[in-house]
């Protein structure tokens, strides 16, 4: 589903040029809940960008099903991104002027097939809260808010940036059980990027990235649930 | 001092912003100083020179005897100079007054192109003094002096010969008097036309000599300063033998170039203080967002230790030094133009001397004034940023934080589909940005409409005055006639009155009308023929409507000779020059007890032949001249003001936008990472705006016409003419057309800065 073949990602900062991303290969099959771990600096993010889309490569190719987007244009990308992918991150970036079903709904105008915002709402758990503006609900809660918007298009990747980043082990753990429904029950591929090493307990397949590179690709034969995740 | 290098550092990292407010402060700066530097440059040499002249305070003219007084003179064997000087003996002593006569001679030359007209005087010893500008005046019989004016365009210096009819003279001087500061010389000729009229001053034998008609106009000005000379003039006018008193106020000669520097004073004044509104706008923009983006930097700082006062003196270095920069170039800029302007103010005026007159009021009126003012300003704008408990600041939670009116709003939005509920909630959510951008773009598109309305303004009140009108010339005699009145022309009973207002300044003249005359027919602003509308009481004029607040319905009170009488406003008439009303002759006559067959004027096509009873012609090709001449400053004021309008609300609309987009960096980001297309977010995130600026325009649109008219009034006792305020559908269409546009060039400059977000932008924070 996911392809990565020999893309290098460059930033040049003051002047000096600073490899992101070396060589990268790498294959995600589809409905494949994926943890990508590393530290500070290791290009997890990098990997997140280019293979959303959102950023571009310096070499190398990134397919995804049949579309090579490594050769799209930018509003070619942007296409892209309606179609396949949903974004969450750390900070949720909802937007503070809708409320909570306004929000979900902004995410399901984006595909004819996407699901009701309503229906979305109720796939987090939080259908009772649809009036309530972010500014009124706990990290967990917007957070839900921003996981019910990513998939209100019905995405067939999700990526995520440290989703539970900014949360605590009960609220954390409470997101991680959405996307794992979300993953099992619509076969929505899981693109999870996070320094917490417990999360890499629930994935498929876990990527270890060190200095732009990834050094170690493993599967998990057993997959823990989300709340048996350990914590760190 | 650490704070400080931060708040440096944050001026040069923005260099647009910080050059927008430096680009207002330096137009705002600009606009001031060069048309009040060349305003007051050219009052304070006016006044210095009217001062050192004892310029009049009025002129009279004097009736000629009657036959009993003709039959005392020859018995007493005095002449009629000597008549004269025994009414001004009594007027002296009534009023209080110092008198003059200013005789002259009118000597006109021919020499083979054009006539030349030298206007010979008597020099006065007692009101309206000789001014030499250079050189000596005349001790001999064949030395004159002249207008420098007239010298420069004839190509002539002093130590020339000049021919007047033969006799040969040597220029020894050129001088300036101060009752021809603008320099009409004739009453059916009311133009100055340098190349070929002067003054001309001789010896008084060769003054004597000449065989030209000699006429005199007693001028005076009062002992005391503090008397109402509005007052004492008008009762001049009635006092025997007396035909006619002229405030110098309302003298042409002496007040055209006060009206025009009052008028270009008030428009400076207003405009600059338009600008500096703005700049403090745009400020409080670029604080808000300076303090939005670093509130856990001021929450840290204030955690620390630091206090509100050393933190608001940091951040107080980008308003101050960008102010300062930007008033200070303005005000170079300003001096720089103000000296060419000050000259060109001059154009038409006989003035002795003129250069630019730098005073330090200038300075502190145009450098330190704005820059204390956005100091002032900057200090309030964040103190309310950054008071309150630092936690606050730190913990960054205001981001999500919904206003009341704002989430109330959204709520009234439930129904509306989602595109408008996204638009205005995000219009709504910050109701201050939106608030800032409804004033800035009003003051903006006020600009923009108050060039459209002054655009033509010379020729809009010329044609209003004169475009109806059916006659070649205004004929006022010096005393009542009885002649006969032909076809074709129209006669008219005028008096000087003396209105029932707390201020007048400008001196109301009355009109005894023909209620059916086609010869001058009066019209309202709808285009209604109310000539007619006298027999029902007094028509008054836009002018007079809009500088004292009076509308058909309401009543006016005016005294004739110390008699008051009042009448109810029957219409508007549509003229915007000078103060006139207009009733029923009938009905005047009446009140005078004058006989049914009395005029004192008439206007005609045909140039009075017999000219014994003239006390003024003119003709309507010269009135309009002289009106167009009389608002040529205002004319070239406006003029850049309109060009610096057009300018402004352009570049206003494009800060503005740029600063939409800088808001709203984050949800344009998130919206183009969720797989919004750029001309879906431009379209959600854009045009938002785009009802609230059609609002302002709108809104623009009825202020500045109240604008006008409420300034008008308040400046109605200097300004001689008040500004036509009628915005036809066209020109609406027309302005609006102009905003839109401005508006939709802004988004498409800002459409770049859009699509030049990062998509990585939103995952930073």
């Amino acid at each position: 589903m996911i392809t990565l073949r020999n893309v290098c990602k460059e930033y040049t900062v003051g002047g000096q040029k600073t490899a992101a991303l070396k060589n990268v290969n790498l294959d995600v099959k589809k409905g494949e809940f994926v943890v990508v771990l590393g530290a500070s600096g290791s290009g997890k993010s990098t990997l997140l960008n280019v293979a959303g889309g959102l950023d571009t490569v310096c070499q190398g190719e990134i397919k995804v099903d049949d579309h090579t987007i490594t050769d799209l244009s930018s509003d070619g990308l942007t296409e892209f991104r309606r179609e396949y992918l949903g974004f969450i991150f750390q900070h949720y970036h909802l937007l503070p002027n809708m409320t909570v079903y306004e929000n979900v709904e902004v995410g399901a105008r984006l595909n004819k097939d996407a699901k009701p915002a309503a229906h979305a709402l109720k796939e987090v758990m939080l259908e009772d809260q649809s009036k309530k503006f972010p500014y009124q609900l706990s990290g967990g809660q917007q957070q839900r808010v921003a996981i019910a918007r990513a998939i209100a298009k019905n995405p067939r990747i999700l990526f995520c940036d440290e989703p539970t980043g900014a949360l605590d082990e009960e609220t954390g753990k409470a997101v991680l059980e959405v996307l794992q429904k979300i993953n099992e029950q619509l076969q929505t591929t899981v693109f999870l990027i996070t320094h917490n090493l417990g999360i890499a307990e629930m994935a498929d397949k876990v990527i270890k990235m060190k200095s732009g590179e990834i050094v170690e690709v493993k599967n998990n034969l057993l997959k823990k649930r989300a709340k048996e995740v350990s914590w760190s | 001092m650490i704070l400080i290098k931060n708040g440096l550092r944050c001026a040069l990292k923005k260099p647009v912003q910080f050059l927008s407010l430096v680009f207002f402060m330096l137009l705002s700066s600009f606009i001031f100083v060069s048309l009040e530097g060349a305003t007051s440059s050219v009052q304070y040499f006016v006044d210095d020179f009217t001062n050192q002249t004892l310029q009049e305070d009025f002129f009279i003219v004097l009736s000629p005897p009657n036959m009993e007084q003709r039959r005392m003179m020859q018995a007493k064997d005095r002449n009629l100079v000597q008549f004269y000087e025994s009414i001004i003996e009594k007027l002296e002593e009534e009023f209080n007054a110092t008198f003059d006569g200013r005789f002259f001679r009118d000597v006109v030359v021919d020499d083979g192109n054009r006539a030349h007209t030298f206007r010979f005087i008597r020099e006065t010893t007692d009101v309206n003094l000789t001014y030499v500008i250079a050189g000596e005046l005349p001790t001999q019989d064949n030395e004159i002096a002249i207008f420098r004016e007239y010298a420069n365009r004839n190509g002539l210096v002093i130590g020339d010969g000049l021919d007047i009819n033969g006799r040969l003279f040597t220029i020894t001087a050129f001088i300036a008097v101060p009752d021809y500061i603008y320099p009409i010389f004739s009453f059916d000729s009311p133009l100055f036309t340098p190349k070929t009229q002067t003054i001309a001053l001789s010896t008084p034998v060769v003054y004597d000599s000449l065989q030209e008609r000699e006429l005199v106009l007693y001028s005076g000005f009062f002992r005391e300063a503090s008397v109402d000379k509005s007052r004492l003039i008008a009762e001049i006018a009635n006092f025997p033998g007396v035909s006619y008193s002229m405030g110098n106020q309302a003298n042409v000669r002496i007040s055209t170039i006060d009206f025009q520097l009052s008028g270009n004073r008030i428009l400076a004044m207003t405009f600059s203080s338009m600008l500096l509104m703005m700049s403090v706008l745009v400020l409080i923009l670029i604080t808000k967002k300076r303090i939005t983006a670093e509130r856990v930097q001021i929450g840290v700082l204030k955690a620390l230790g630091y206090k509100e006062g050393a933190i608001i003196a940091s951040y107080l270095i980008y308003p101050v030094l960008a102010s300062f920069v930007g008033a200070l170039t303005g005000y170079f800029l300003g001096i720089g133009v103000a000296v060419n302007l000050a000259n060109s103010y001059v154009v038409n005026f006989v003035v002795p001397y003129v250069r630019f007159y730098l005073t330090f009021r200038l300075f502190l009126q145009g450098v330190i004034l704005p820059v204390v003012i956005i100091t002032l300003s900057s200090c309030v704008i964040l103190w309310s940023f950054i008071k309150g408990n630092p936690i606050n600041l730190i913990q960054d939670k205001n981001h999500l934080q919904m206003p009341y009116l704002s989430e109330k709003l959204n709520k009234v939005l439930t129904p509306f589909s989602f595109e408008t509920r996204f638009k205005y909630s995000l219009a709504f959510r910050n109701m201050g940005k939106l608030l800032t951008l409804f004033v800035v773009v009003f003051i903006a598109s006020a600009f923009l409409v108050f060039g459209f309305l002054t655009y033509d303004v010379v020729g809009g009140v010329t044609q209003r005055a004169f475009g109806q009108a059916n006659y070649r010339y205004e004929v006022k005699y010096s005393s009542f006639s009885t002649a006969e009145i032909t076809e074709g022309e129209t006669a008219f009973l005028r008096y000087q009155v003396e209105p029932d207002f707390e201020v007048v300044g400008v001196p109301f003249q009355l009109y005894g009308i023909d209620p059916f005359n086609k010869i001058n027919p009066l019209y309202a602003s709808t285009g209604e023929n109310i000539t007619s509308a006298t027999l029902e009481g007094v028509l008054i004029n836009e002018f007079i409507s809009r500088a004292y607040g009076i509308e058909v319905g309401d009543e006016i009170s005016f005294s004739i000779a110390g008699r008051m009488f009042t009448y109810p406003i029957s219409g508007i008439v549509n003229h915007f020059n000078g103060a006139m009303l207009y009733m029923d002759i009938n009905q005047l006559r009446e009140g005078q007890g004058l006989p049914s067959n009395v005029f004192n004027g008439r206007w005609t096509n045909d140039f009075p032949q017999d000219s014994s009873n003239l006390a003024y012609v003119f003709s309507m090709e010269e009135l309009e001249h002289n009106l167009a001449v009389g608002m040529e400053m205002i004319r070239v004021t406006l003029q850049i003001m309109v060009g610096v309008s057009v300018g402004l609300g352009s570049f206003m609309m494009i800060v503005i936008t740029n600063f939409i987009i800088e808001e709203n960096r984050h949800q344009i980001s998130i919206l183009k990472v969720m797989g919004y297309g750029e001309f879906e977010v431009s379209n959600m995130v854009l045009t938002i705006y785009f009802p609230f600026i059609l609002a302002a325009y709108l809104l623009a649109i009825l202020m500045v016409r109240v604008g006008i008219d409420l300034t008008m009034s308040q400046i109605a006792s200097r300004l001689p003419f008040s500004i036509p305020t009628d915005f036809n559908l066209l020109q609406i269409l027309v302005g609006a057309t102009v905003v839109v546009f401005t508006y939709w060039l802004s988004i498409r400059l800002s459409k770049i800065q859009l699509n030049n977000i990062s998509l990585q932008e939103v995952l930073k924070h």
